[in-house]
């Protein structure tokens, strides 16, 4: 009997995913044979629930599938891969949502088995930290990440190779390695995906660079809106712990290597590398003036490797392929692939992941499918809700961080959210900046009280409320935000603001310019 | 220590009582002060007790763009509570939070830990109504 796959991701399960599997389970033990296996999601959140089943090598899909229509799936001959409308997909890896991706970070999320190890082995897991741990010095690591040319996911775009080089190249009595699962910025989740649904990935990737940098100590920072996420790590490194992929002699090799998993608070500027320290150091999640940068001064004052998820996620088929190999994808300094996550008033949202220097357009028609019928794109914001918003005109820029850096904005850590013509970018833009104004930490003056006014005159021009020279205030707020945040929550806030003013002079002008036009 | 230790209270106690936040401030060797800081900084934590369950209806980037602000409105006049606030029959908290990292199947809201996809306002409401019949049974 074939076996049958089925992803039991958070979003997965916010769709029914976790009644499909009841259901399923009850049938399969009933009918007898065929074996359940529980992934992560591939990312085609539009396809879930989605069941799977792997027909001579090839795994067929059922789409959007209830739990109600289990038992007529199985009774029509799903097992056998028969086409039963309107569910079969035929073969997933060729659905046109996924063909033209180059899965390489997320080339087991909703492949194999979650949260198995030896599923994550026979997929070619481990092999990596091997040639890490018996092959290869620290030098030769850290030369094969440089080589790749990978840059920090997280947002910063710092190049990996040289972030580590720094915290190897410190003398310390204590060195620590910190994943950030801190992942606020609305509109993402793809470190969510990974933690979901491989784990183990991530656990790999921490123990390399540990093994580069002279680390016996790793977190995992993971947003306490993620309890599924938490979950799932938590027992993937008590797995790993049994069998010896961590802890006190990894694979027999000596080296010892241990990683805790802590929660967020619901902050986030958490997810800002030196508020996540001092709040993994147990306080307030207040913002650390840079430098002394985490490399050389981190988490209790060690030497810190701080990487996002993804960014520890693609280490293992770097070590595993070669850095050249990974560099020969992606465009200027944005080398290899990267992991965008569509959402927004798209007809098929979901993960994309592909080699930087496609265009944003490519992105949100090729794979978003576009807004709904009967509705228009208003604009897109990439990054995060501190990235630019950018017109459909503004749509042909290619996805790489220094394209986005050159016209002021940022890739971050790329979410894209498209927005339609029922949102009003005043509504929008005063919704952010009330936002940054609420998550602002409060350590430094520019941001603190930035955002809080800049959010008040948002607001009254919202109203209808808005006086002459509101713009030019805004206009100085963000000036003062811009020069002298300490962070980047602070000086990328004004951004959106300042594009939906240009984009949108109307929308602004009537409310703020009233009194004028009277 | 402080934040995993206030989470650990909460997680056992469901919020941190000013007993218990005496209790391990003197045991941290920490004043009061600053773990009340800690707890006023952390949008997670709770100086007071929760309701029962909690609704969280997501306002994300993606959320918003999908309509996130119907769903509230629908949640807040069902309930008559303001964001933050617990129904008078102590079963429901509301809050509204920033993205359950489910922005492919917005809107989103959360009920307890269970994230729930593409809601509608009618949907939404009836779910709270299950509620109010189990506390009517």
């Amino acid at each position: 009997m074939p076996d049958v796959f089925l992803s039991q991701d958070t979003s997965s399960r916010s769709i029914g995913a976790r009644e499909v599997e009841i259901a399923l389970r009850t049938e399969l033990v009933r009918r007898g044979g065929s074996r359940l296996v529980l992934t992560g999601s591939r990312g085609a959140f539009f396809l879930e629930p989605l069941v799977e089943v792997e027909i001579g090598g090839v795994r067929v899909g059922y789409a959007n599938v209830r739990s109600e229509d289990v038992a007529g799936l199985l009774d029509n001959g799903m097992l056998e891969g028969r086409p039963i409308e309107p569910f079969y997909i035929g073969a997933v890896a060729e659905a046109p949502f996924l063909r033209g991706q180059e899965r390489i970070t997320f080339r087991n999320c909703g492949v194999i088995e979650a949260g198995s190890l030896t599923a994550y082995l026979d997929a070619g897991g481990g092999v990596a930290l091997r040639r890490a741990l018996f092959e290869f010095d620290a030098l030769k690591i850290i030369a094969e990440v440089k080589h790749s040319g990978l840059r920090g996911r997280g947002g910063a775009a710092f190049p990996t190779g040289a972030k580590w080089q720094t915290v190897a190249d410190c003398v310390a009595d204590e060195k620590y390695v910190v994943a950030n699962g801190d992942e606020g910025d609305p509109g993402t989740y793809a470190d969510r995906m990974l933690m979901e649904g491989d784990p183990f990935a991530l656990l790999e990737g921490m123990a390399i660079c540990a093994r580069a940098v002279g680390a016996h100590k790793g977190f995992i920072y993971v947003r306490a809106e993620y309890p599924r996420a938490r979950t799932m790590l938590q027992k993937a490194v008590e797995i790993a712990h049994g069998a010896g992929f961590l802890g006190a002699d990894i694979l027999g090799s000596g080296f010892a290597f241990d990683v805790e998993i802590r929660s967020g608070g619901g902050a986030y500027v958490c997810g800002e590398e030196t508020a996540l320290l001092e709040s993994l150091e147990g306080k307030r999640g207040m913002v650390r003036p840079k430098p002394p940068y985490p490399a050389t001064v981190g988490l209790f004052g060690r030497p810190t490797v701080i990487n996002n998820v993804t960014t520890f996620a693609t280490i293992p088929p770097i070590l595993r392929q070669g850095g050249e190999w990974y560099a020969a994808m992606g465009t200027g300094r944005s080398r290899g692939t990267v992991a965008l996550q569509l959402a927004g008033s798209l007809r098929t949202p979901g993960l994309v992941e592909v080699p930087f220097g496609v265009t944003l357009r490519d992105v949100i028609n090729t794979y978003g499918g576009g807004v709904p019928v009967g509705r228009q794109l208003l604009a897109v914001q990439v990054g995060g809700p501190l990235g630019d918003l950018l017109p459909e005109s503004g749509l042909d820029l290619p996805i790489d961080f220094d394209a986005f850096t050159d016209i002021g904005s940022m890739l971050g850590h790329g979410g894209i959210v498209v927005y339609d013509d029922h949102t009003d970018p005043l509504q929008l833009t005063h919704r952010l900046m009330a936002y940054v104004a609420h998550e602002s930490c409060g350590k430094c003056a520019p941001c603190r009280l930035g955002s809080q006014r800049a959010a008040e005159i948002l607001e009254s021009i919202r109203k209808g409320e808005g006086q002459p020279g509101d713009l030019q205030i805004l206009d100085d707020i963000a000036f003062a935000m811009r020069g002298s945040s300490l962070c980047a929550l602070g000086a990328m806030a004004p951004t959106p603001v300042l594009s939906a003013i240009r984009l949108f002079p109307d929308s602004f002008g009537v409310g703020a310019l009233r009194h004028f036009a009277g | 220590m402080a934040l995993e230790a206030l989470q650990k209270i909460q997680s056992h106690a469901g919020y941190v009582s000013d007993a218990a936040l005496n209790q391990l401030a003197i045991a941290l060797g920490i004043p009061a002060g600053e773990l009340l800081g800690v707890i006023s900084f952390y949008s997670e934590l709770r100086a007071a007790p929760p309701g029962r369950h909690r609704v969280c209806v997501c306002h994300g980037d993606s959320c918003a763009a999908m309509g996130a602000h119907h769903i509230a409105e629908s949640v807040e006049s069902y309930l008559g509570v303001a964001p933050s606030q617990t129904t008078p029959d102590g079963q429901l908290t509301y809050e509204k939070v920033y993205c359950l990292g489910n922005c492919a199947l917005s809107p989103s809201i959360a009920i307890d830990e269970d994230v729930q996809g593409r809601c509608d306002c009618d949907g939404v409401v009836q779910q709270l109504k299950r509620f109010q019949k189990i506390k009517d049974a």
